[in-house]
């Protein structure tokens, strides 16, 4: 912030002068010199891991060996692309990803967002406070860990959530088994994991409401249901935007932690996604440039959606991120 | 290539002669006299001359003066407190010190990581970037497939037929499997570092259980059978409550799991072991010395048959298909369920808690004779970087740690080692005697315990270059004899593991031992082939969904034909066609 400051300052002061364009531009860098060496660190680092490293996206064509390297290994065009498609499995992999992470993007939307809404309007300070640390709590456990426990809680053979079914008569579910509630299993628990997080971006958007709208809509005579409908819910749109256009980004992501670490042979027909193939796939022969077509396949997707939703969210919320 | 490699080497080796010491220099001038030719089938580049180097003058007390440094990488992560005394750590230990003291060997390690996938990736990123490796490494076989492939490192015919001890030789001879994966046109890339395979499956059945119910441990699979029916159904427990169970067995990975295993149920079928998950598992010769695949053998309808019937009626835990090997034991822990199986070690970890289980044979089936599934032998091969300059060196020293459990006639064995590795770490001598461990029961006093505030824990000694020097079933023997008598005398490094071992251990190492005979091998040794590593997700894929869902009764029995049909035509003959031709070439 204190950067920008004076170079306000400086363009103010250039714009008041009006010098020859050429004249302008190098006495604009002499001034201004001290900012862009303040810059440069970031740009090499982003050059040099973010930039640099895309390169090795060329071995997605290639027959990659580790130790012919880049240059001497074989080049393949398109070859493993065409493998991912052609796999027997690759379509119900692809559309189960899609089924899952839309899912889950969905609620992640909403659920995070109308918890936000109703933890705002908590007045015991205390109660909101702990709620809050609470449910982000389990933000923190590793899917690792989270596997064994969901394992234990939706056992068959005494699980806590049969037991609790049992008491209106319904018949223990194999959750983790079959296919149809493997699904909902996987997305209402990473939903259960991660809603509180989220939630976080929201209560802070909410926290920055200005008061003073509030106090103007009661005197016009607003319940609290038209405060919420009239100015918290426009306030955090802005920010809702955000977090639904950066999310689409990830579509082809069902969250591979998870689901390697709850799925099992017996619902690898709905809930075997991209990445667990992949890693199954490169577990047994190292197949880095088949990973590597997958991660690119991913990521162009990833990208579209991005820039779709980005200029979405542009015409219709009139919200630029950049 | 070869020339290429051998004169760049011998330049290096005549600069270096040119400033470093005599062992040096002559190592150099006989590789000027025999240079590695392409046309000899050993291809060893360049060998220090035979009666020159101070391994072969003096096996047992051979030193490096000055010290040689030799470079090494490997997987490790601390595991308890105990792995070693306060101050020491995997680069600066005992058994670093006493290399670099004793024998003038100064290690020193390019990179340790926790994990092997972290530390194969590093070695492959290594050779991708032709970065100089490791002169020591330690590889599975995939990566050592990888490394031969890259011509990185060194072929050990000459070396392992002049400075290898007989004894191990011998051990190759007997286990020429073990070469294979590491064997390419005849040469010879590495030398394997085994397993004691001492964890073959045994039975582990609650006796208070049978007590109970009045049941005998069952022999058969037909009693074995009743036996986890009558687990399920009788309250063998007593309580009166419905929350007991038959066996407790992971099928998630496939039968064959490093425990609650049903490799055995499987071998009590058929002759064959079927592994799902992982297609270089498990095959087996059949009357014309072909390899089959264990997973497809139409014994196998047997053994799902089985499974089928005994998970629809509740006898197995129904939660066998989402449970890994850890997870699917804890019912057994927990006192729910009255078998399992696994190996002799089960008795420390997860049964400890449960004295009640007790080691069993493996029942046998309606073909007359039980089966196991037998571990791989070798667990990674320690492999020389082509631009190491002394081989000999750790081919000595490691001939000396094998020496200990081959005894005082194998050439290499030092004295050094009589009573363990080394002293106030895995042993303390005390009043003449060796004390392995609770050093405080034995009367140690506090300031000779390995572990200043703990008078039960010896201090684990770290071989970085080849793991734990075990020899397969070479300790079998102890087994008995420790049984009848827990203070005879300890022979050789091996047996002293075995001594360590509580009465119930004990027990179950020799039911294990009687039914050696029953292993089932597994005769692919190889780096996967071609068709595996593009069709194998899709077959491994194919194998466990069809198993699981034919337990699970998703699937009737017979569906097995078509499982078998659907692989064979989805890349499966293609990968039986590959794993024979790889075995006539090993064959050779």
């Amino acid at each position: 912030m204190a950067a920008t400051q004076p170079a306000e300052d400086l363009d103010a002061s250039l714009t008041r002068n009006f010098p020859p364009k050429r004249r302008r531009f190098a006495t604009y860098i002499q001034r201004t010199w001290p900012l862009h060496v303040l810059l440069l660190p970031a740009v090499i680092i982003a050059l040099i891991y973010s930039y640099v490293p895309m390169l090795g996206i060329v071995i997605a064509f290639q027959d990659y060996v580790p130790w012919l390297g880049i240059r001497e290994s074989e080049w393949v065009g398109l070859d493993h692309f065409r493998y991912l498609f052609t796999y027997p499995d690759a379509k119900q992999v692809i559309f189960n990803t899609l089924i899952i992470s839309s899912m889950k993007i969905v609620l992640h939307m909403i659920v995070p967002v109308v918890f936000a809404l109703l933890l705002n309007e908590v007045r015991l300070s205390w109660f909101k406070r702990s709620a809050q640390t609470l449910v982000y709590l389990p933000h923190f456990l590793s899917w690792v860990v989270l596997g064994g426990i969901f394992v234990d809680i939706l056992s068959i053979r005494g699980g806590i959530v049969n037991r609790f079914l049992s008491m209106f008569g319904i018949d223990p579910i194999f959750f983790l088994a079959n296919g149809d509630w493997f699904r909902a299993t996987i997305v209402l628990s990473d939903i259960w994991k991660d809603f509180g997080f989220s939630a976080i971006i929201f209560l802070a958007a909410l926290a920055g409401v200005n008061p003073a709208l509030y106090e103007a809509a009661e005197i016009d005579g607003a319940n609290r249901w038209k405060q919420v409908i009239h100015i918290t819910l426009p306030s955090i749109t802005p920010i809702f935007i955000v977090v639904v256009t950066l999310s689409l980004g990830r579509v082809l992501d069902a969250g591979f932690d998870q689901i390697f670490n709850m799925y099992n042979p017996l619902v690898y027909a709905k809930g075997d996604i991209i990445d667990t193939f992949v890693y199954r796939i490169g577990l047994l022969g190292a197949q880095f440039s088949f990973a590597t077509a997958v991660g690119l396949f991913k990521s162009v997707i990833g990208f579209i959606l991005i820039v779709i939703s980005y200029r979405m969210a542009y015409k219709w919320a009139n919200y630029r991120i950049f | 290539m070869i020339g290429q490699r051998s004169s760049k080497q011998n330049r290096m080796k005549i600069l270096l002669a040119a400033a470093l010491s005599s062992v040096m220099a002559l190592s150099a001038c006989s590789s000027n006299t025999e240079p590695g030719t392409s046309g000899d089938p050993g291809g060893n580049t360049d060998n220090p001359s035979a009666t020159e180097s101070p391994v072969l003058s003096d096996p047992v007390g051979f030193k490096y003066d000055p010290p040689i440094s030799v470079t090494t990488a490997m997987v490790f992560e601390q595991q308890t407190a105990t792995d070693f005394k306060p101050g020491e750590n995997i680069e600066d230990n005992v058994h670093t010190r006493w290399l670099r003291d004793t024998l003038g060997i100064d290690l020193s390690f390019d990179f340790i990581s926790p994990k092997r996938e972290d530390h194969d990736t590093k070695m492959r990123l290594m050779l991708a970037g032709k970065n100089k490796l490791p002169d020591v490494m330690k590889a599975s076989t995939v990566l050592a497939t990888d490394l031969i492939m890259a011509k990185k490192v060194m072929p050990l015919n000459d070396l392992i037929e002049t400075y290898l001890s007989p004894n191990l030789k011998a051990l190759y001879e007997e286990y020429p499997g073990v070469l294979y994966p590491v064997t390419k046109d005849g040469n010879i890339y590495g030398l394997p570092n085994m397993y004691a395979m001492d964890e073959g499956t045994i039975m582990w059945v609650r006796q208070d259980w049978l007590d109970n119910l009045g049941l005998q441990a069952p022999t058969t699979i037909e009693e074995f059978e009743e036996v986890i029916r009558a687990f399920t159904e009788d309250d063998p427990d007593g309580n009166g409550k419905d929350d007991t169970l038959g066996l407790a067995v992971s099928l998630k990975d496939g039968p064959y799991q490093w425990m609650s295993s049903a490799d055995s149920l499987v071998g009590a079928f058929s002759d064959h072991m079927a592994q799902t998950g992982d297609m270089r598992m498990f095959w087996s010769e059949d009357a014309d010395g072909n390899l089959e695949y264990g997973t497809i053998h139409p014994s196998m309808k047997d053994f799902l048959a089985a499974m089928n019937k005994w998970m629809a009626n509740g006898w197995i835990d129904p939660e066998a298909g989402i449970k890994d090997a850890a997870k699917a034991s804890e019912i057994a822990a927990s006192g729910q369920a009255g078998i399992i199986f696994g190996p002799y070690w089960m008795n420390g970890y997860p049964l400890s808690g449960v004295p009640e289980f007790q080691p069993y044979p493996n029942p046998v089936g309606p073909k007359g004779g039980a089966g196991r599934a037998e571990k791989a032998m070798v667990h990674d091969y320690t492999m020389f970087s082509s631009e190491f300059e002394h081989p000999e060196a750790i081919i000595g020293y490691i001939s000396k740690l094998y020496a200990t459990n081959f005894g005082v006639d194998d050439p290499y064995y030092d004295p050094f080692f009589k009573n363990g590795w080394h002293e106030g770490y895995d042993y303390v001598l005390h009043d003449g005697k060796v004390v392995r461990q609770d050093f405080e029961g034995e009367g140690v006093p506090q300031d000779k315990w390995p572990v200043p505030d703990d008078g039960k824990t010896a201090v684990r000694v770290h071989f970085p270059l080849t793991g734990s020097t075990f020899i397969p079933y070479l300790g079998d023997d102890a087994f008995q004899k420790f049984k009848d008598n827990p203070d005879a005398e300890i022979l050789n490094a091996m047996e002293a593991r075995v001594q360590a071992s509580q009465p119930r251990q004990l027990d179950a190492g020799l039911v294990r031992i009687s039914q050696n005979d029953t292993a089932i091998y597994n005769r692919f040794g190889g780096a996967p082939t071609k068709t595996m590593e593009s069709k194998g997700e899709l077959l491994s894929k194919l194998e466990t969904e069809s198993y699981l869902k034919i337990i699970y009764g998703d699937q009737p029995v017979d569906y097995f034909d078509e499982f078998v049909r659907q692989w064979r035509a989805n890349g499966g003959d293609q990968v039986i066609q590959e794993v024979n031709e790889w075995y006539k070439e090993m064959a050779k």
